[in-house]
């Protein structure tokens, strides 16, 4: 076996070992989102950097693009609770998400209102609601309705309890985040780190 | 003067991406419609359109790029194709949206626009240029096509673990501020 040949087959041994090398460093990359996507706060989790759950909603007058007005926020009238959900017309994820609100408001219109709120003066809304069958839902387009909220990310929900308090709120990728905040009214807590940490343990003298 | 080993594997990893992007798009034309629509260049009519026609036109460009024959038209195709997408995220990037989904292939990877896209993008039409441009005359046997296919391999791993790479910045950003910087 002459050199050239021992070359040759050291250069195809070498190209093997950086294409297996390629093959560890693409799984370790890919685990490395996942465990990002699993250790990210979503639905009820999130922590919103303006406000609290817990904390009165803010209180604001608007106008849906109808002309009519709404009063968000405050003690409820009606007694029902508001879903107000955050999107845009230029949001894919919250068009994926629009079946998921509407059997969401279908299923539990006994004690819920959901209201959309979308933003951007540059946007068709008229044309975004007409287009996707939003008519039933007052939909609102305000920038200070997203400011005053701290929403960031789309799509984003608020639950506001019937007393005008924030029940919970997170950004929502799915229909398991818009159920975990109407989960977190029926158990009473905001979070599911409230949640955890009422239970506590045992021995704590009058703990819940 | 490009090596043919050098072209022909850089026409085997562009056909490798334009490949998978197609694939993804083609899995759901929906999404990418609306992603599409997200960017906000083309008119309305047009997008259902243009969301059928370009997974169409990169599975073409990659069965060019497969062909040796064909090969350097397909890196044309590639490069311009790549031109289009850049400049159209260049033209969001420029307009500050930063939100919307870049529609480069996986949905699930839900990757947003940054510069990084751009520089990506670069690279890639770099490829497409080195496997138009002409090469010396020379034989190529069996090493020339394995070193080719290992190497193609090779960037090709290396080029999807950058994408996901660039997708777990995004993901990062979600666990704020408290769990360090992207």
């Amino acid at each position: 076996m002459g050199m050239p040949d021992a070359l040759i087959v050291s250069n195809l041994l070498l190209w093997v070992v950086v294409i297996v090398m390629g093959i560890v460093i693409l799984a370790l990359v890919r685990q490395v989102g996942v465990l990002y996507e699993r250790v990210a706060p979503a639905g009820a989790l999130m922590v919103n950097r303006k406000l609290k759950a817990g904390e009165a909603a803010p209180e604001l007058t608007v106008v849906d693009i109808n002309g009519r007005p709404l009063t968000l926020g405050g003690v409820s009238k009606t007694g029902r609770s508001t879903l107000l959900f955050f999107l845009s017309p230029t949001c894919p994820i919250c068009k994926t998400l629009l079946p998921v609100i509407r059997s969401a408001a279908r299923s539990e219109k006994d004690w819920i209102d959901v209201i959309l709120a979308s933003d951007g003066k540059e946007h068709d809304h008229a044309a975004f609601v007409a287009g996707h069958d939003l008519g039933q839902f007052p939909y609102v387009s305000s920038e200070i309705l997203g400011m005053s909220y701290g929403v960031g990310k789309l799509p984003y929900a608020v639950l506001i309890g019937e007393q005008g308090n924030i029940v919970s709120m997170g950004i929502i990728n799915s229909r398991e985040h818009l159920e975990s905040l109407f989960e977190s009214k029926e158990q009473g807590v905001a979070s599911i780190q409230e949640y955890l940490n009422n239970r506590g343990p045992r021995s704590e003298a009058g703990g819940k | 003067m490009v090596d043919p080993v050098i072209s022909m594997g850089a026409g085997l990893v562009l056909a490798f991406v334009f490949a998978a992007a197609a694939l993804h798009k083609f899995r759901d034309p929906a999404y990418f419609s609306a992603t599409l629509a997200a960017y906000g260049l083309l008119p309305g009519l047009l997008v259902p359109v243009a969301g059928r026609l370009l997974p169409a036109l990169e599975f073409a460009v990659a069965g060019t790029l497969l062909l040796p024959d064909t090969r350097v038209m397909g890196g044309v195709a590639a490069a311009l194709l790549l031109g289009t997408y850049t400049l159209a995220i260049g033209i969001n990037l420029a307009r500050g949206r930063r939100a919307i989904d870049c529609g480069c292939g996986d949905p699930a990877q839900r990757q947003g626009l940054s510069a990084w896209l751009l520089v990506r993008n670069g690279a890639l039409a770099g490829l497409a240029l080195l496997c138009a441009a002409p090469g010396p005359d020379r034989a190529t046997g069996w090493l020339d096509w394995t070193v080719a296919i290992l190497a193609a391999v090779t960037v090709c791993l290396v080029y999807s673990a950058g994408n996901q790479l660039l997708a777990n910045r995004e993901l990062l950003s979600n666990l704020g501020s408290s769990h360090g910087h992207a």
